[in-house]
This record gives structure tokens, C-alpha cells and sequence, in this order.
């Protein structure tokens, strides 16, 4: 989630608030290619359509609404050879199986394994397999977990203590001990694991040395099973949220061979299958310590385009859509009141941007980046996405509480004022540029369509292209749309997370903003007790940020899920969106 | 005394072949594309609004697209910008892809696929061996593969796909070369001292191209498809660039909300390839003098 953001996150960002239609064409480019019948009509992608909902061809081509028979006839008539057999990648049509929880997913989960885990499939379906010491709740509130209460804080506030709940086991029926927690956070931090995660432990003391390879010595140990003890090197208010998320949580040593694939877990549920791109099925743990009502299984269907994934649940095939409610099947969803009781929305703390590369012409110009962040109509951009939206004036999103309220709008929408600054930036006649995406195909996002007409009215040229993959390449991009979604609820996470993180190649902060004054302001509020001191000072980096214009924040996604109504408990988590599994149940179906 | 030749009466009025003229399927279906043609170029002027504006009023207040209306004759897409107009302006690319690639194709196709036929040995081995490889490759598969490597845009998409079917064209024409060399007007041509060059352009090549026009108005429809598809891959023609196959792709979520959106440009991708297809069949059978 939020850490993630750079390349996958910016996914949600391209398509609408969890829109991730675009993001998922490598299925149709398989489905295509393998039928050899680009016949992109409507008729045909209505049997496509229905066809992966689980419908045979006949069944499908039924279902296809009557007025487009015509046009099928003559979409198959144009066909001149390779018309294949549709194959049916849905679930076979029926009732749900009580105490099965069926999510669909337009991505695949890159890993399960805890110290990897980085992008919102992974931290979705790795909260569903373990705990670690704290979570977050709804309400933003740290909920301890494997931890008995909150951590004891030395007086330097440089070292945490945590007693572990001796009831705490593993799959296996082994209990979890604070050195699961230690050898975790060794490995992951260690130069040849390669972690995405690593920049979440900054603060930890020899972290830097530690993850160099120059020193064996970190700052964390297990004073004895059930105690754990973290040494920073720099006093950190917001530590005991890091604790929530998934890089913390512990692994079980003894079979971290099987850590990626079938792992021992501590917690509610265990991989019973895994069909790589396909499926995921998981089972109710049977060891998990903190034992209540939850779905029996949980299954993941994978490439599972969301619009297909609505026509799922409404089929009963399905219990809940993991990407979110795209923009074509919102209004009529919301329109419907057969749904209205299931579709679950709100905010959890995120925000949309346009990153303007400072180290690239011509955005290392101040006039030019203040042109770029008048010319875009936000409120548009709002519109276009079903209102499922809020501007956003700011970095620091107006659900994260005490930010965005009464925040002033810097650069409110004038093109003709854009306009006299690009001139006076001395491109009169504007410029072409790059705009990267995150999504592999370009033209169906709501932000890019924008960006393009805005800037193109003002005379700059935008051109999208999907973002490259490696570092010094992305580092050479001049704009790209970047989304941040909360790790954990603080500002700290959000401003450190890539506002003021360190502006080198490889980084979090794609528009390499380095301001040494606003790096300062930050490293200072970090240390800052928790308090309306702390959240004061923070609203100002947040101004100063926007006063040097590098990130244009967009807007703040609002979060739309729709699922079947068998499912009960639904409501939006502070992070793991879209939901904590074992906080729902099913009822069976009538 | 003195001896006049006369002329050999070879034929009477009464025996003289009738001239052929063009059947119905070539004139209705070229009038149909010609319309598509001329309606497409004409699209800067005849398009009621610019294709890539974003209208402020072209989204209900919840930022749905609009249907049709007196501004908007075919509604507006997901965006709020004009369906008609971005319809008009969609086929643009596809059009100059298309018949751009198949004339490349097409001369290409006629000069190596002489060559190969005429000089046969090393040449013809290479050349037909080169075809053979090219066309042993899937044949969208290659396409995306060289795109992705050159990149997408509308010039490097001729290339590209000119690159991929010349082979068609030249095996063909190598055929016809294969067979028209060892008649008897070419043994007269190289008698009287005919180069080769002069043979090939003079003798052979104007003798393939009925079979050349035929195959490249199939080129033209198979080329049409696969920009379309390519585009619609997001591989083709880039956006904001209007286009048929880029505008189903953006809107084939709106199937079922507002399935104008891909029924239009869909529409226009089957009527145009229905039309250049049967302009070919057309055009064999009045070669054949035969009339539907």
C-alpha cells in the first residue's frame, strides 16, 4: 500500500479511484492472440465478457442482448480463419459453498512472503495469512495483536519493549517467540534479500550499516521468548505503527524455505492451494490464537477483469470484487436499489499525484511547475470519476485526521494564468513532453485523458507511455502519475514516505523534490510526540511542499466495493482495504 | 507488277470481345468505401466539435457519459469528449495505415518476389527462405513484438506491418514469375536482347498485376484489422489520437451502460473491411468478365 505506491499503486490512480481495468490487458492480449480473431466489435466482447463469467459460448452468446445480433453476424463474417473455441476461464456456475469467500482480482499477488510483501494484493492476502504485533483499526487506532498492550517506551524514546502473547502459535501448533520477530527482520533487511521493504526500518539503529553489508549489528532483539526489544537511532513517535505492517510480521524459521509458496503462519487462515495467475485458495488456520466466526475459505481468482468481476458477484459467483467498482458500472450499481446495502464506500487515507521531475527539463523550472498545476482542472477530473473523489489541494489527504481541512488552494484552475507562465518561463509556444504510466496500456485512464487535454491547452504536448522498469530509466521520465496509499495512519509515512525521502535514482520520490529546509522540517516533526503540535508542523511542510510545486496532488480517492449479500460485516479497513477477512461473515444463501 | 499485302482479317465487329465492365459488388462497395474515404479526410471540417476537447457539459453531473443529443449527434464518451467526432477522426489512422502498408507491402512484395522468380538459384533461395521464416511467425504475436521494440506510432506501425506482409505479396508473385518466364513472349524478349531489368519491368511485372491488386486489397482489409487490433491493445496508435480500435478498448467497460460507445467505431471497423474485401472479389470477377 502506501510504500508500494511508486509503480503499482499509481495503477489505482490511472483508472479511477479502484478502477483497475486498464491496468489487467495482459489477459486480453493473451485472449486475443490465442484466438486469432482481433475482432475488437462489440458482440464479440460481450461473449468474451460473459464468457469468463463462468457461461459456456451458448450461454453467452444468450445472454448477449438481441439488438446486437446483427452485428455479431457480421463481426463473424469478417472473421478469416482461427475463430476458435472460447474458453471459459470462470467458475463454474452455482450457488457459493458456505463459508467460502470468493474475491476477484484484476492483478496477480507478487509474493506472500511477509518480508517482501509490497504491493495491495500482497498486503491484502498477507494480513489474511498472519499477524504481527499491532494492527490498525478502522478508526486508525493501534489494536495490539500478537503484542500484550502497547509498547514500553524508554525515556530517550529510543528504545520499545514488547511482551509477546505466550498464546500465540504458528500453523503448526508452535508457539511464536520474539526471535521469529528477530530472524524476520535480519533477513529482510539483510544486502542479499533485497527487500522492497527495507526503507520502512530507517529508523532502526545500525539499519543503514546493517542492509550495507558493513555490520552485523541491529537493533532489534529477543530478550527472551516472549519479549522483543527495538533500538532506534533516532527517537521516532509514529515507530509503533511500523509495527502493523506486514514488513514486521514474523516468519517461522525452521520452514522459511516454503515461506513463498506454502508458509507455517500465525494467522487466520493457511495456503491450501495456489495456482499461480490463476487461483489462490486459503483454509481457516486451525492453530490461529485469537479464534471467532470467519469465512471457512477464502478464494482469489486472478486476471479477473473487474467489470466481469461485478457480473460475478451479481450472478452469485463471486462474494466481493478486490479492485473496487469501475467507473463504467458505478452509476448503474449505485442507481440500483437491489445493491444499495452492497456497496461499501469511503475514504481511507491516499492521494493521486502528478510527479514533476525537478532534475529534468523543463520541470527543473519553478514557473513551469506552477503552470502545469494551475492548467489542470481537478474538478473535472472529480466529475469523471462518478464524483468518487475529492480535490485535493494538499499531499496530506483530508481523511487522515486533522489534515486538509482549510487548507488554501495554491494554484487554483486558470489556464490563461498557466499559460502567461509558461511564457514567462520562456515557452511561449509550450513544449513536448513524457507523461509515464503505470498501467501497461495507455488512453483509458481519467488522469491521463486530462492531463493531455489540460496541458495541450496551454501548448504543452503530452505523450504517455507506460513507465519503464528500470531505476535510472524511471529517473529520466518528466512526469508520471504517483498515487500514495497509507501504511500507516500517520503524516510521517506520507511526507517521509516520499515527499522528503532521499531524491536519488531508485528512490520513493519520483519528482526528486530536495529541499533542505522541508527535509529538516520533517526530520524534526518525525521526533515530535504525537499531538496537535506535531500535526501543526506537518501542515506546514505540507504548504512549503506545495510551494515548490514538484508534486501536483490530484485527488483523494474515495473507495467503492461491491459484494454479494451473503457477506456480512463489510466496512473499509484504515489500510488493508478491501476488507480484513476474518472480520466478515456469510450467511448461506437463500 | 507489284504485289499489295493486305491485312489478315483476324476479327469482325461481330467477334470482337465485349468490353468488360465493372460489376455490382465493385461499384457499390467502392462507393461505400469511397464515402468512408472522403468522410474521413474530410473530418477536420465536417467533425461538429474537436475529437479530443473535453466538454464541460459532456458528463451528467455524476460523470456519465451523455447519450445522443442535438450537440452531441452520437453522445459523448466516458471522457465528455464527442463520440461523432472522434468517430470521424478515428478512422483517419486506420485508413492511412492501412492502404500506406499495403502500397509499401505491395512494392516491395512485386520487386523481390520478380527477382526471386526471374534469377531463381541463390536469390530466389534466400529470398523465399526469408519469406518462409517471416511467415512462420504468429502473425499479431510478431507484430506486437516489433512495435513494442520500435516503439508505437503511426509511421512505425507502416514499417512495421509493411515489413510483415511483403512476404505475401512476393510469394505469390514469384509464382506467377515461376510460370510467365518460360512462355514464349519472354524467350522472344531475351531473343531480341532484352535485359534483364528491362524483361522484368516491361514484360513480367505488368503481367502480375491483376494478381498484385487483388492481393493488396486483401493486404488493405488485413492491414485494417490488425492496426485495429493492435491499436485496440494499446500497441497502435497512441492516444489522444483518435481511432476505432484505441476507442473500443477505452470504452469496452461501457458494454453494457452505454454500448454506443464500442458499437460505433465496431460498426465502422466491419463495415470498412466488409467494404475493401468485397471491392477485391469484385474487382477478380470483372477481371474474369463474370457479373454478379
Amino acid at each position: 500500500m502506501g510504500l508500494i505506491c511508486p509503480l503499482r499503486l499509481a495503477l489505482l490512480s490511472l483508472i479511477g479511484p479502484q478502477d483497475m481495468t486498464r491496468s489487467a490487458p495482459l489477459s486480453q492480449v493473451r485472449y486475443n492472440i490465442e484466438e486469432r480473431a482481433l475482432i475488437p466489435t462489440a458482440s464479440l466482447k460481450v461473449i468474451l465478457l460473459n464468457s469468463q463469467v463462468g457461461l459456456t459460448e451458448k450461454e453467452a452468446f444468450m445472454k448477449t442482448p438481441r439488438w446486437m445480433a446483427p452485428l455479431m453476424v457480421l463481426s463473424l463474417a469478417s472473421l478469416t480463419a482461427g475463430c476458435g473455441t472460447q474458453t471459459s476461464t470462470g467458475t463454474p456456475t452455482g450457488s457459493l459453498s458456505n463459508g467460502t469467500l470468493k474475491v476477484t482480482w484484476s492483478q496477480n499477488p507478487q509474493t506472500i512472503d511477509p518480508r517482501k510483501i509490497y504491493d495491495g494484493e500482497d498486503w491484502n492476502i498477507g494480513r489474511a495469512l498472519y499477524v504481527g504485533l499491532y494492527s490498525d483499526n478502522a478508526h486508525f487506532k493501534l489494536q495490539p495483536r500478537i503484542a500484550e498492550g502497547m509498547p514500553q517506551i524508554s525515556h530517550n524514546g529510543l528504545v520499545y519493549t514488547v511482551h509477546l502473547n505466550p498464546k500465540a502459535t504458528w500453523s503448526n501448533g508452535k508457539p511464536v517467540t520474539a526471535a521469529d520477530f528477530v530472524y524476520a527482520l535480519r533477513t529482510e533487511l539483510s544486502p542479499s534479500f533485497q527487500s522492497p521493504d527495507t526503507y520502512l526500518w530507517w529508523m532502526i539503529k545500525g539499519a543503514s550499516q546493517y542492509e550495507a553489508g558493513h555490520s552485523q549489528s541491529l537493533g532489534i532483539r529477543a530478550i527472551n521468548a516472549t519479549t522483543l526489544q527495538y533500538t532506534l537511532n533516532t527517537p521516532y513517535s509514529a515507530f509503533p505503527y511500523v509495527l502493523s505492517v506486514p514488513a514486521s510480521f514474523p516468519v517461522y524459521p525452521p520452514s522459511i524455505r516454503q515461506v513463498a509458496t506454502h508458509p507455517v503462519t500465525d494467522g487466520p487462515y493457511v495456503v491450501s492451494q495456489w495456482k499461480t495467475g490463476v487461483s489462490m485458495v486459503l483454509k481457516k488456520n486451525t492453530h490461529y490464537f485469537r479464534p471467532h466466526a470467519y469465512p471457512s475459505t477464502l478464494q482469489f481468482d486472478f486476471n479477473v477483469n473487474p467489470s466481469v468481476g461485478i457480473l460475478r458477484v451479481e450472478n452469485g459467483q463471486a462474494s466481493l470484487v478486490g479492485d473496487g467498482i469501475p467507473s463504467a458500472n458505478y452509476t448503474s450499481l449505485e442507481s440500483n436499489p437491489q445493491y444499495a446495502k452492497d456497496i461499501t464506500s469511503g475514504y481511507s487515507p491516499a492521494v493521486i499525484l502528478l510527479a514533476l521531475n525537478e532534475t529534468v527539463k523543463p520541470f527543473n523550472n519553478l514557473l513551469v511547475r506552477q503552470a502545469v498545476q494551475m492548467a489542470l482542472n481537478k474538478a473535472r477530473l472529480v466529475q469523471m470519476l462518478n464524483g468518487r473523489a475529492q480535490v485535493a489541494n494538499g499531499i496530506l489527504p483530508t481523511s487522515l485526521p486533522g489534515f486538509g481541512k482549510g487548507f488554501p488552494n495554491l494554484y487554483p484552475f486558470n489556464p490563461a494564468r498557466a499559460k502567461k507562465l509558461l511564457t514567462q518561463a520562456g515557452y511561449p509556444h509550450g513544449f513536448s513532453t513524457t507523461l509515464g504510466l503505470a498501467s501497461e496500456q495507455t488512453g483509458t485512464s481519467q488522469i491521463e485523458t486530462l492531463i493531455e487535454a489540460d496541458l495541450g491547452a496551454i501548448g504543452i504536448k503530452v505523450t504517455a507511455k507506460p513507465l519503464p522498469t528500470e531505476s535510472a530509466a524511471l529517473a529520466k521520465i518528466p512526469m508520471m502519475t504517483y498515487s500514495w496509499y497509507m501504511d500507516y495512519p500517520d503524516p510521517a509515512d506520507f511526507i517521509g514516505g516520499f515527499v522528503t525521502s532521499p531524491a536519488v535514482v531508485g528512490g520513493s520520490n519520483p519528482a526528486f523534490l530536495n529541499d533542505p529546509t522541508l527535509n529538516a522540517m520533517e526530520a524534526a516533526a518525525s521526533k515530535m510526540p504525537l499531538g496537535a503540535a506535531r500535526v501543526a508542523l506537518y501542515d506546514q511542510i505540507d504548504k512549503r511542499a506545495m510551494k515548490d510545486a514538484a508534486y501536483v496532488p490530484l485527488y483523494y480517492p474515495e473507495l467503492t466495493f461491491f459484494h454479494s449479500p451473503e457477506v456480512h460485516g463489510f466496512k473499509l479497513p484504515a489500510v488493508y482495504f478491501p476488507a480484513v477477512y476474518s472480520h466478515l461473515t456469510l450467511s448461506s444463501k437463500s | 507488277m507489284s504485289a499489295q499485302i493486305q491485312p489478315v482479317e483476324t476479327e469482325t465487329d461481330e467477334f470482337k470481345p465485349r468490353r468488360r465492365r465493372p460489376n455490382a459488388t465493385f461499384i457499390v462497395f467502392s462507393i461505400v468505401l469511397l464515402t468512408i474515404v472522403v468522410v474521413t479526410i474530410l473530418a477536420p471540417w465536417i467533425a461538429p466539435h474537436n475529437p479530443d476537447k473535453l466538454f464541460a457539459n459532456g458528463l451528467t453531473s455524476s460523470g456519465v457519459p451523455l447519450g445522443p443529443r442535438p450537440e452531441f449527434p452520437l453522445g459523448t464518451d466516458q471522457f465528455g469528449r464527442d463520440e461523432l467526432s472522434r468517430l470521424l477522426w478515428g478512422g483517419r489512422p486506420a485508413l492511412l495505415i492501412s492502404f500506406s502498408s499495403s502500397i509499401l507491402a505491395s512494392i516491395c512484395g512485386i520487386i523481390l518476389g520478380t527477382m526471386a522468380g526471374y534469377w531463381g538459384g541463390w536469390i530466389d533461395t534466400v529470398i523465399s527462405r526469408f519469406v518462409n521464416v517471416l511467415m512462420s511467425f504468429p502473425l499479431t504475436l510478431f507484430a506486437v513484438a516489433m512495435v513494442l521494440i520500435v516503439s508505437p506510432s503511426i509511421l512505425n506501425l507502416i514499417i512495421v506491418i509493411s515489413a510483415i506482409y511483403w512476404t505475401y505479396t512476393a510469394r505469390l508473385v514469384r509464382a506467377e514469375i515461376l510460370s510467365l518466364r518460360e512462355q514464349e513472349f519472354v524467350t522472344a524478349a531475351i531473343a531480341l536482347g532484352g535485359s534483364p531489368r528491362r524483361l522484368m519491368t516491361h514484360h513480367l511485372m505488368p503481367n502480375v498485376l491483376d494478381t498484385v491488386i487483388v492481393r493488396f486489397v486483401l493486404t488493405v482489409a488485413q492491414v485494417f484489422l490488425l492496426e485495429a487490433g493492435l491499436s485496440y491493445l494499446g500497441v497502435g496508435v497512441q492516444p489522444p489520437t483518435p481511432d476505432w480500435g484505441l476507442m473500443i478498448a477505452q470504452s469496452q467497460n461501457y458494454y453494457g451502460s452505454d454500448p454506443g460507445l464500442i458499437l460505433y467505431p465496431g460498426l465502422a471497423i466491419v463495415v470498412t473491411i466488409v467494404a475493401v474485401t468485397q471491392i477485391g472479389e469484385g474487382y477478380r470477377l470483372w477481371k474474369r468478365g463474370i457479373h454478379s
